[in-house]
């Protein structure tokens, strides 16, 4: 184990329900239970990455908490994550901290939006990441535990706590824990990473982005009729992305995949469809009543984004992108070939939390 | 609020308007963000099916406290 002096006090507890009402009384979980950071668990962490364990990873709005390497472990350890998988956790807090994720904003906000982690590359395999059925859900140590040690950071590190510095109106449980990995072997299509940083398939990577929990879709049938589905389904008048713009990603079950990629669509090919398709018609917003005379420029489709179109002055046939651009649709493969459905994620909108891509940092590799 | 924080630290006296929804916050944030004596002016959030904000509005009613809270230190309710 390390021979590394830690800085966080030891405590004496006779079993795991004492440390377990210690966690809740001094506020270390958010309600569910957590695994005793053991000075052992914590060391081989230490002992795993090779570093220092007062180097500093970051900063952690908004209680601009310092993120040690040790604070990071202990976290890590909490949440039961092997120390293999403590990389990847933060490459996704190192992620999360460039300027675009805006995650001051995203752990503030009133939007129940949440910060998922996908992990793409051979680590994904090698540390039993979950990409196929099920893979939003539990059964899968690498999701749920990095999933969940990103939440315990942003929680004791950053100070994200409910009512009262995350405003979130009505929260939503993908807080909890989410992560997933892309499935590879079966997409048909370039890879997150390899799409968004001109990485390598045998190369790791996290691509954080905040959005909600999947919406599933069901999109049954060839490639022209889930296009059809997708164009009536996503421009709905409740999610940020009327209000604000802003980003949005598509988790497609490999199925829904293989089907569009038989039909001839790219994953380029498929943005530019969906953001020429996928649009919200002016005057279907006045009879749902979202769309209020002498509001709209405070409220509805642009709010905060530059150049955005006047509703009051378009007639009612208008059709109204639900981003800026097609880069702001994000498409991911994920979920196996049993069905087929798709996972909606609407993102914050405009105001931040865009998806940010970040290579894996193995230790002894920098 | 950020910006506030960034303005008095240039020697800018400011007062930060809020809704009393996120009074709490906007203390942990203003402590967080060093600076805990920050000057606020806490607004009802608007009620019921008014889910606009007048601006001149609420300027015109608070011009006053926004002044006196220029001039003095702590928070006018």
């Amino acid at each position: 184990m390390t021979t590394q002096q830690f800085i966080s006090p030891a405590r004496d507890l006779n079993d795991f329900w004492d440390w377990y009402e210690l966690a809740l009384k001094e506020g270390w979980t958010d309600g569910l239970p957590v695994c005793p950071p053991t000075e052992e668990r914590v060391g081989a962490i230490i002992d795993y990455l090779k570093r220092d364990p007062q180097e500093v990873i970051g900063i952690i709005d908004p209680q601009k908490g310092v993120a040690t390497v040790e604070q990071v472990a202990i976290n890590c350890a909490m949440a039961g994550c092997t120390p293999a998988m403590v990389p990847v956790v933060i490459a996704s807090i190192q992620a999360m901290l460039e300027s675009e994720f805006s995650l001051h904003g995203v752990q503030c906000t009133t939007n129940p939006c949440a910060p998922l982690t996908i992990v793409n590359g051979p680590i994904a395999q090698e540390l039993g990441f979950n990409g196929k059925e099920g893979c939003f859900g539990g059964g899968s140590r690498a999701n749920v535990t990095v999933g969940r040690a990103v939440r315990l950071i942003l929680w004791n590190i950053g100070g994200g706590i409910p009512g009262e510095t995350d405003m979130a109106t009505i929260g939503g449980s993908a807080k909890l824990a989410f992560c997933v990995a892309e499935n590879e072997s079966d997409s048909p299509w370039t890879l997150l990473h390899e799409e968004r940083a001109g990485m390598s398939r045998e190369q790791n990577a996290v691509t954080v982005f905040a959005c909600q929990s999947p919406d599933p879709l069901f999109v049954p049938g060839d490639s022209n009729r889930i296009l059809k589905i997708l164009a009536a389904s996503l421009p709905t008048p409740g999610v940020n992305m009327f209000h604000t713009g802003g980003q949005y990603l598509l988790a497609m079950s490999s199925k829904v995949a293989q089907e569009l990629d038989r039909g001839g669509y790219t994953k380029e090919a498929l943005k530019d469809w969906l953001w020429q398709n996928a649009r919200y018609n002016v005057g279907w917003m006045k009879q749902s009543g979202i769309l209020v005379e002498g509001e709209s420029h405070q409220y509805y489709w642009g709010h905060g984004m530059e150049n955005a179109p006047n509703l009051e002055t378009l007639p009612d046939s208008a059709m109204v992108p639900m981003v800026g651009t097609p880069e702001d649709i994000h498409i991911l493969v994920a979920g196996g070939d049993s069905q087929w459905w798709i996972g909606f994620c609407a993102g914050w909108g405009a105001y931040g939390g865009y998806a940010v891509t970040m290579p894996i940092v193995l230790p002894g590799a920098d | 609020m950020r910006d506030a924080v960034e303005l008095e630290k240039k020697g800018k006296p400011t007062v930060t308007i809020s809704h009393d929804k996120f009074e709490r916050a906007s203390h942990i944030h203003a402590r967080s963000l060093g600076m805990p004596d920050l000057v606020f002016l806490i607004e009802p959030a608007p009620k019921g099916g008014n889910i606009s904000t007048d601006v001149k509005d609420l300027a015109q009613k608070n011009i006053g406290l926004v002044i006196e809270s220029l001039t003095s230190v702590g928070m006018v309710q």
